[in-house]
């Protein structure tokens, strides 16, 4: 089969990566919760409101 | 106070231990967000070896989830380390604190509140949506639980007249704080010149917005740079720099100028220090200033060509093959095969013979090959 070799743009926005890059490296941030990454840890005292030792 | 301290740095230990059986690579978008961190981190410190880009993007994460945490840990805020004239005895009387987001970047308006400055904190509105509840959580808990009474409020940066708002909170006594370094959202956009000024960073310029050093110069209020970074012991350090003071009818602009790079030249110095506690990295290209690109005259004569990597990183976005201008920012989709043909590229006995003259040239003048 013949081999496709091919390159174009996706991104014109001066200074900026692609809205779609955008959207997926925002869902990185997702496990920056201490609640979210942790689900099952015993995190009692990050997941209060508010906690003072 | 020495339990305090050592609860404290239990529950951070506790965090860093849950944060470190995260395979990062797994999580999606990893390699796109990484690879825009190394590009920024290597175009304004390249003395950082990029082997060493990967260790400060997951400290930088992790600096992120501390941040997260000293927000709802109120004793976070009584375990700070003071440090310079304006942070030791803090005074009677408006200031402008610039700071920036490095270490525990919040802390200060937690601190400030808690010696009885009245403050109004400068947003972005994006930020204010995503972080305004945490911080009015922690106001609403400062003021329960140790009867802090000092005034608070958020002024969002988009609003029309914030300028207006925040100069005459000034002149009623109110201490403003300001995250110098920006956030996503505030980065400049086309028309929007007339509201930044150039200053050096490193070994590039970035686009800084000039508002803050305006106010100062209008209001006559002095700017306390203050920055904030966790040292070796884990303990959250505020240390504030040289106060910048307007002069009376002086130039605005030229005021505006000077205030604002001796704000990036105090940061500079800790920024060095502490690399990995600065989230400002993952955006930061959208404030550089770009740089021209070298005229070539003529196109080289290459006997081996191989994949410029120092220049190009191959990523993938949404499963599709991509390749990253790590000058530029600029992004390319680029085909299976020609990523394929770039990662083994030494395979091939004929580059030009395998993809003809016409795509062969364009990746040389693209400096893709090389």
């Amino acid at each position: 089969m013949k081999k496709n070799f091919a390159i174009k743009t996706i991104n014109t926005v001066k200074n900026g990566i692609s809205s779609a890059a955008k959207n997926e490296s925002a869902s990185l941030l997702k496990f920056l919760k201490p609640a979210d990454c942790c689900p099952t840890a015993d995190f009692t005292a990050l997941n209060k409101a508010s906690i003072s030792l | 106070m020495a339990a305090a301290l050592t609860l404290y740095k239990e529950e951070l230990a506790r965090c860093k231990a849950h944060f470190d059986q995260i395979d990062l690579r797994q999580e999606r978008g990893y390699l796109m967000k990484f690879t825009t961190f190394s590009a920024n981190v290597e175009n304004i410190m390249p003395f950082i070896p990029r082997s060493e880009h990967e260790g400060l993007f997951r400290q930088i994460l992790l600096q992120q989830l501390f941040t997260t945490f000293d927000l709802t840990c109120l004793s976070a805020g009584d375990l700070v380390d003071r440090k310079g004239d304006e942070l030791t005895s803090i005074g009677a009387g408006p200031r402008i604190y610039c700071t920036y987001h490095l270490g525990s970047y919040r802390l200060l308006t937690s601190v400030l509140l808690r010696h009885g400055v009245d403050c109004v904190v400068l947003m972005g509105n994006n930020a204010n949506r995503s972080q305004g509840d945490g911080i009015c959580d922690h106001v609403e808990s400062l003021r329960k639980e140790r009867g802090m009474a000092s005034g608070f409020r958020i002024v969002e940066t988009g609003h029309p007249s914030a300028a207006l708002t925040v100069l005459r909170e000034l002149k009623a006594g109110k201490s403003i704080i300001v995250y110098v370094d920006g956030s996503p959202e505030t980065a400049p956009e086309p028309g929007d010149e007339s509201q930044f000024l150039t200053v050096n960073m490193g070994e590039r310029q970035v686009m800084t917005r000039k508002g803050v050093a305006y106010l100062s110069h209008a209001s006559g209020v002095p700017i306390i740079p203050v920055v904030s970074y966790r040292d070796e012991n884990m303990t959250n350090v505020l240390q504030s720099l040289d106060p910048i003071y307007p002069v009376k009818h002086s130039d605005r602009e030229q005021y505006c100028q000077t205030a604002m790079q001796q704000l990036y030249d105090a940061f500079w110095l800790y920024l060095s220090r502490y690399p990995g506690q600065w989230e400002g990295w993952n955006y930061i290209h959208s404030f550089l200033k770009p740089i021209n690109a070298a005229n070539r005259t003529a196109r080289p004569v290459i006997m081996h060509p191989v994949f410029n990597a120092e220049r190009y990183s191959l990523c993938e976005l949404e499963q599709a093959p991509i390749l990253f201008d790590r000058r530029s920012y600029q992004t390319y989709e680029i085909t299976d095969d020609l990523r394929d043909l770039l990662l083994n590229i030494d395979t091939v006995e004929s580059v030009k013979g395998l993809i003809g003259d016409e795509m062969y040239d364009e990746l040389v003048d693209m400096e893709i090959l090389c």
